[in-house]
């Protein structure tokens, strides 16, 4: 009897184990939702996407327990959203979340308002005609607008770990970011090597927020997001009140989608000129041949092989342009998972499918 | 790309006063617990003492954690001192346990603090019962640190809990074997909310401290409970070593809700007997 009683309620805590939850839900269906965001919505059929393959494609994305992480996948063709699903939560087609370094592609686009607008003069301009902190920081004025937009500053400036400065930044030590940047020692000379790094998109932030008189943020929202028709984005400041220009947007897929749209469209949406054509076509023009393997231009990507223009942000978020097809993919993935543990291997083959069945 | 190794936290303090009245009230319940203790002690009982490792295999599942499950070795330390008499028993103990856990290859770090438990058992009615049972306190601090996931965070949940505890005593051959059964009813518990602010966070260790007692609320079944389970089994009445199985659960049922379940040996050395 007791040996018994002892048996069973061993086999009873040895089978005593937590189960994963479902990461994903299993798909169901890519047809887009009415939602009145500004978006058309039509059919992988109506827009020469074979939707079964689609379908195909949307089935394996939901059921790949290699990429956990991702929360959504988007397709737009000729201007229209033709597909969506959200792998957890289907409150993600409104509720917005971080983009992170997606931000970075925002600040591109409205440099270019700002110089169309002639807030800025041009990209070779120093920085210290616009930044009065330069004039405590001899060093920097040389660094012309253009440095920034490619990483090519040589301020000794670190994204990474704990020892990287961004993560001062995201622990609001510095008072002033403006300061705290051109501050760091110069260790480059600028416009020469480009590193991939915060700082540089910051500044550019602290430069626009210098001419517009306001936060970027909400001079963003007068000339680019409004006519975007964007309504669930939000942009923080630092605490000394300059917009970040890194990182810092939380917005939805959708939205997201809308600034890739723009530039497919050189600059319009809905047939309204948002940024010049003349600045579409510079910043997506490639300024370094390799950046972790890929191009990078006015703080835009580009993968030559493809023939894409890319967001992309940390964790996963990606918005692909494929010119040549009228198409855009966009995907994005929980937030904040780190080095390999983030959506990024094999990325682009989901975009790669996508583009095989679009004729 | 951006990477950073951060920990996302958000200050919520408990009013100074609220605080120091639960505190106040514990310390009441540790004073008794000591009392009886103390009482016991002095009264010529059987007193034993013995010192524990118990490596085993734990299981975390945070709510924050998007449903994964991280698993990994874990590994125990401890002491325990029984005092025994014909009626009661009173036992004490402290345990120490770190373990790392993975989850996708995702590293996680768990550390568990027991500073205290205390059970004061009656034997059970019957001339010939081995069986004893009675109420129990116990302070239970669990700390899980994940480097790699939300920029980095880790969570605190913490447990003061009044329960009750069995202990089944019982002679197979030359063995000896002990099960024991302990459960929280109700208590204080501290769970550290979800902050994800995606972006700006606090770091350092001085935040993990300050959130060791954040929101330290009364609580009961309906909220949380903490159950073991051990078997233990000593080869012969005189062994110094005793070997035994350990089942741990801990469960906080509001979101966000945390699941922690362990599996252990237990190794128990027996150091002094009088």
């Amino acid at each position: 009897m007791k040996r018994t009683a002892l048996f069973l309620l061993s086999t009873l805590l040895f089978t005593s184990c937590l189960k994963e939850a479902e990461l994903k839900k299993p798909f169901v269906s890519f047809t887009p939702r009415q939602i009145n965001d500004g978006w058309e919505i039509s059919t992988p059929s109506q827009e020469n996407i074979d939707p079964d393959a689609l379908a195909e494609i949307y089935r394996d994305f939901h059921a790949d327990s290699d990429i956990w992480q991702v929360r959504s996948l988007l397709v737009f063709r000729n201007g229209k959203l033709i597909a969506e699903s959200y792998t957890k939560d289907d409150n993600d087609i409104t509720t917005p979340r971080a983009i992170w370094s997606c931000t970075k592609q925002v600040v591109g686009l409205l440099t270019g308002i700002a110089i169309e607008k002639q807030m800025i003069n041009n990209v070779n301009d120093s920085i210290s005609t616009y930044l009065t902190e330069t004039s405590l920081y001899q060093d920097k004025k040389n660094i012309r607008i253009e440095d920034l937009l490619t990483m090519r500053s040589g301020i000794s400036y670190s994204n990474d770990g704990l020892a990287g400065q961004s993560d001062d930044i995201l622990r609001q030590l510095p008072d002033k970011s403006t300061d705290f940047i051109l501050g760091r020692h110069l260790q480059d000379i600028p416009g020469v090597n480009a590193q991939y790094k915060d700082c540089d998109p910051q500044l550019v932030s602290a430069i626009i927020q210098s001419q517009c008189g306001k936060p970027t943020a909400e001079w963003a929202k007068e000339v680019l997001f409004a006519k975007l028709e964007i309504k669930n984005l939000r942009w923080n400041n630092y605490k000394d009140g300059i917009t970040l220009g890194g990182f810092g947007i939380l917005t939805t897929p959708r939205e997201l989608a809308k600034f890739g749209q723009c530039v497919l469209d050189s600059g319009e949406w809905k047939r309204e000129t948002i940024v010049s054509k003349e600045w579409i076509k510079q910043m997506t023009t490639v300024r370094i041949e390799d950046m972790y393997g890929y191009q990078f231009c006015y703080l835009w990507w580009r993968d030559k092989n493809r023939g894409m223009t890319f967001m992309w942000g940390h964790g996963g978020q990606y918005v692909c342009i494929i010119p040549s097809k009228n198409l855009i993919v966009v995907m994005t993935a929980e937030v904040n998972t780190q080095d390999d543990f983030q959506f990024n291997k094999g990325v682009f083959n989901w975009v790669d499918r996508i583009v095989q069945i679009a004729d | 790309m951006h990477c950073v190794f951060q920990v996302c936290r958000k200050s919520r303090h408990m009013t100074s006063n609220k605080l120091k009245f639960k505190q106040m009230k514990l310390s009441i319940i540790s004073l008794l617990f000591l009392l009886l203790f103390f009482n016991c002690r002095g009264q010529g009982n059987e007193i034993s003492r013995n010192s524990f490792f118990s490596p085993g295999f734990a299981q975390v599942k945070e709510g924050a954690n998007f449903g994964l499950v991280f698993n990994g070795p874990a590994m125990n330390y401890g002491m325990n001192w029984d005092f025994k008499n014909g009626k009661r028993m009173i036992t004490f103990g402290y345990e120490l346990g770190v373990g790392v856990l993975f989850s996708k290859s995702i590293p996680a770090l768990g550390i568990y603090l027991k500073p205290a438990e205390f059970a004061y058992m009656f034997r059970f009615p019957g001339s010939n019962s081995r069986l004893f049972i009675g109420p129990s306190l116990k302070f239970e601090y669990n700390y899980y640190l994940y480097p790699q996931l939300q920029s980095g965070f880790d969570y605190w949940f913490t447990d003061f809990s009044c329960g009750v505890n069995a202990r089944y005593d019982f002679k197979y051959r030359s063995s000896s074997f002990q099960l024991m059964a302990n459960s929280s009813l109700m208590g204080f518990v501290s769970r550290q909310p979800v902050y994800r602010d995606p972006y700006f966070f606090d770091l350092g260790f001085k935040y993990a401290v300050r959130d060791l007692h954040q929101n330290l609320t009364f609580a009961s079944l309906e909220k949380y409970n903490t159950t073991k389970l051990e078997i233990l089994w000593k080869p012969r009445l005189n062994s110094r070593f005793t070997l035994g199985y350990v089942f741990n659960y801990s469960g906080y049922y509001q979101a966000p809700g945390i699941r922690l379940v362990s599996h252990s040996i237990k190794i128990v050395i027996n150091k002094k007997q009088k």
